[in-house]
Order: structure tokens, then C-alpha cells, then sequence
């Protein structure tokens, strides 16, 4: 992970925010979620995941392990950069996803538009 | 002194309404809820959310009007036709007044509504959720916890507060004799409270056991602890005291969470007639009382059939389990 090209860094609220650029896919970005997604730093995350798109990424990866939290607030957000990346013919994967975070998005009817792995 | 303080106390607490929930309890209204979730609302109120069931979608736009940032979980499968609930949700969102409200939508899963699923999601953008109620309280109540703290729907206070009536009051054995008061308002943890004997001073860290509260009538038994007092006038102190929670009889604390939940109906009522007070609007203009008589027979039909169906279902279940019983035995 270290040898890949840092993107973004970024600490809001209680979440940490870490891109990197995949090296094998030029319009993937593998973002490193840390921390929780709630009411007060959606907004603010939802501004740094539209300047990606404006850079060129279409391919957003979630590493979510360290994920503890989302509100709907946070779901909500994902919506929307749904709704641009679709547009764009792009695509939204979360990876390792923790059970109480996926049950969020189950229990709110969010998980069939995305894709978990 | 105390000038400066309000100015930054306002200041203060300005700054936290801009920020919205979650610093404050978020209002959670239920719009027509299933038979489902009217059997776990107390449940609801009893695990510390403000949520209060709305009878009428033509009055809702009130409360959200006025309780900005609230939650508003509609039953889509009475009264509007799937189409007009979609444009009743799409004018929420859009509107000036009720943009900021989080929507989520909940149907019987037995009336199979999923396809409606993407457009309320996706197209519409709802937030909170589309949720299918299956008939398993117990499964549907731990679903609507989860799903409230995924809306941030408590804030910090974690107790529903009920404001009280004339009437209601308390009273306690103190120095072999009988102390009376009135109580402001209280929740599950604890209460607001006036002592009408103005001599007696109740000092925090006090445990005044075997307290008789009178809500409505209606006797509760707790022992409590003095936590703290201001001063409301010269004389008067209001008191705060924390209840435990062990001791509050009749146990789990029925009767003041079934004080709590009337309390929350005649919240909505009043703040109602508030309204129709100071607005040249007419509760008929408003179509409360004419709701039924503005049915057409197609939705009554439509209604109709869905009920049917849910019956349908359940009494093929019944016919399943007594199949399976008969094999058994």
C-alpha cells in the first residue's frame, strides 16, 4: 500500500480519510475509511470524493475495516456519488465492511446498489 | 452579568442549531404507521426517541415546517395511491420550508412494494430508508432501533421528556411528614419538580425514598436523588431529581412511559390547534375531518384488495402450520 501514490489525506471529525491511486487501474482510487461517517462530517467527505471525480477518478474502492459507523446522513452521501460515478459510467465498491456498518445499509434498503466484497 | 451570559449562552446555543442534530433529539413522526409499528411505539419511546404518529397527511408539512430537521417515516401503503405518495415525498424534499426533513418509507413486505425501492432511493433520494415490516415485532423493533441510531434520531439526551399538566404531582415522606409538589415534567430517568412547602430545602445528593408520582391519576412509586435546583422565582426552587431506575414501581416504569406516550399525542394535537389559532386556514379547508368522504372508490378498492391479500397470506401460512402439525403427529 505504501508504494502507491498518495491522492489525499485528510482528517474530518472523527474520520480519517486516505486515498491512494491504483496503479493498475488509472481511474480507480482505493480509499481508506477510518473512523465513523456521520451528520457532521458527510458533507465535508462528500466535497473531497467530488474534487476525486473532478480529477479524472471514476472507480471508487472503499477499504472499510476500520469503519465503525454510518448514519444515514453518510448513506446518503454515497447516494450521491452513486448518482455522479453512474453518470460517468463509474463504480462504488466497499471492501471490508464491518457486519454492524453493512446492516445499516441492509436495513435502510441501500445494499443492492452497491457492491460489497 | 447575567446579560452577558444569555448573549453567549444564545450565541452558544445558536451555533449548535445551525450545526443540527445531532446535539438535539430529533422529532421522529410516523405518518399512518402499520399496525406493526403501533404495537412497538411505546418500545420506541421507551428506548429514548421522540417520535409521535401523525393520522393525517395533510397536517404533516405543519410539524415539519416548524421542527426543522425532523424524521418522517410514512406508511405508503394506506390512504395515497403509490403514485401520489411519491409526489407527496418529492414535494417535501423540495419545498423551501421542509427540505431539511429525512424521509424514509415503510410498507408490509407482504404487499411487495420493492420495485418502488429504487425510485424512492435512488430517484427521490429519501435517506432514511425503505423498510419492509414482516410481521415479527420483536425482529421489526430491534430493525427500528438500529435504523433511528442510524438517523441520529436521539441526540445526547437520552430519555423522551414529557412536559406536565395541571394535576399532575408528587409527594414523599420526609421528617415523619408528608411533603407535596408539582411536577414540571419528567422522562423515565428522572424529573423536573416545585415542592409547595416553600421552607423545605431539598440539598443534592438527597435520597428521598418511596416517592408517590400522581400523572394523570395515575400512581407511580420511585425512590429518587436530588441532583440539583435553580431558582424560577424569590421563593421557589425548581428541583431535578434522578430516579432509580430499580425502584420505580410498577416495574420497567409503565405507567410514566404510558403517561409519556398520551403526553406525545396531545403535543400533536396542540400544537394543531396552535396552528389553526393563528392561521386563517380551517381544519375542513385542511381536509382533517373529510378525509374518508374524499376517497375515491378506486382507492377504497385498491385498499381493499391489499388487505385481502395480507389475509390471504397469513391464512396460507395458518393452513402451512397446521399441515406441518398434522405430519408431526
Amino acid at each position: 500500500m505504501n508504494e502507491r501514490e498518495l491522492v489525499l489525506k485528510e482528517e474530518i471529525d472523527n474520520l480519517i480519510i486516505t486515498a491512494y491511486k491504483n496503479d493498475a487501474e488509472a481511474n480507480e482510487v482505493i480509499i481508506v475509511l477510518d473512523g465513523a461517517i456521520d451528520t457532521y462530517n458527510s458533507q465535508l467527505f462528500e466535497k473531497f470524493l467530488n474534487d476525486l471525480i473532478k480529477s479524472g477518478y471514476i472507480y471508487f474502492s472503499f477499504l472499510c475495516a476500520k469503519l465503525n459507523y454510518i448514519s444515514s446522513m453518510g448513506i446518503g452521501m454515497f447516494i450521491n456519488l452513486l448518482a455522479n460515478l453512474t453518470k460517468k459510467t463509474g463504480k462504488i465498491t466497499f471492501l471490508d465492511v464491518q457486519e454492524k456498518v453493512y446492516n445499516v445499509f441492509n436495513n435502510l434498503g441501500f445494499v443492492k446498489f452497491f457492491n460489497f466484497k | 452579568m447575567k446579560i452577558q451570559f444569555t448573549f453567549y449562552y444564545n450565541l452558544y446555543m445558536d451555533e449548535k442549531k445551525n450545526q443540527g442534530p445531532p446535539y438535539f433529539m430529533r422529532k421522529i413522526f410516523i405518518l399512518y404507521p402499520h399496525t406493526i409499528i403501533k404495537g412497538v411505539y411505546k418500545e420506541i419511546i421507551r428506548n429514548g426517541y421522540d417520535a409521535y404518529i401523525v393520522e393525517d397527511h395533510k397536517i404533516i408539512f405543519q410539524f415539519l415546517k416548524k421542527y426543522h430537521h425532523s424524521i418522517l417515516y410514512i406508511n405508503i401503503d394506506k390512504f395515497l395511491t403509490e403514485e401520489e405518495w411519491l409526489s407527496f415525498t418529492k414535494k417535501i424534499i423540495a419545498h423551501q420550508d421542509t427540505k431539511d426533513t429525512h424521509i424514509g418509507i415503510m410498507t408490509d413486505a407482504r404487499l411487495k412494494k420493492k420495485h418502488l425501492l429504487h425510485k424512492y432511493l435512488l430517484d427521490v433520494g429519501i435517506t432514511c430508508g425503505f423498510i419492509s415490516l414482516t410481521p415479527n415485532t420483536k425482529k421489526i423493533l430491534e430493525v427500528i432501533i438500529k435504523i433511528l441510531n442510524a438517523n441520529e434520531a436521539k441526540g445526547r439526551r437520552k430519555f423522551v421528556r414529557a412536559q406536565c399538566i395541571e394535576g399532575d404531582s408528587f409527594n414523599f415522606i420526609y421528617n415523619n411528614n408528608t411533603h407535596y409538589g408539582e411536577i414540571v415534567d419528567i422522562s423515565l430517568a428522572g424529573m423536573c419538580c416545585i415542592l409547595f412547602d416553600e421552607t423545605l430545602k431539598l440539598i443534592p445528593g438527597m435520597v428521598i425514598e418511596n416517592m408517590q408520582l400522581k400523572l394523570q391519576g395515575v400512581i407511580s412509586m420511585v425512590t429518587g436523588e436530588v441532583y440539583g435546583s435553580r431558582e424560577i422565582t424569590e421563593k421557589k426552587l425548581l428541583y431535578v431529581i434522578v430516579f432509580n431506575m430499580d425502584t420505580i414501581r410498577p416495574k420497567g416504569g409503565e405507567n410514566i412511559i404510558n403517561y409519556i406516550c398520551r403526553r406525545q399525542e396531545d403535543f400533536i394535537k396542540h400544537d394543531l390547534d396552535t396552528y389553526f389559532e393563528t392561521t386563517t386556514e380551517s381544519k375542513e379547508e385542511m381536509g382533517i375531518k373529510g378525509d374518508l368522504r374524499n376517497k375515491s372508490n378506486g382507492l377504497f378498492i385498491q385498499e381493499f384488495n391489499q388487505e385481502l391479500n395480507v389475509i390471504t397470506d397469513e391464512l396460507e401460512e395458518i393452513d402451512d402450520i397446521i399441515n406441518e402439525r398434522k405430519e408431526s403427529i
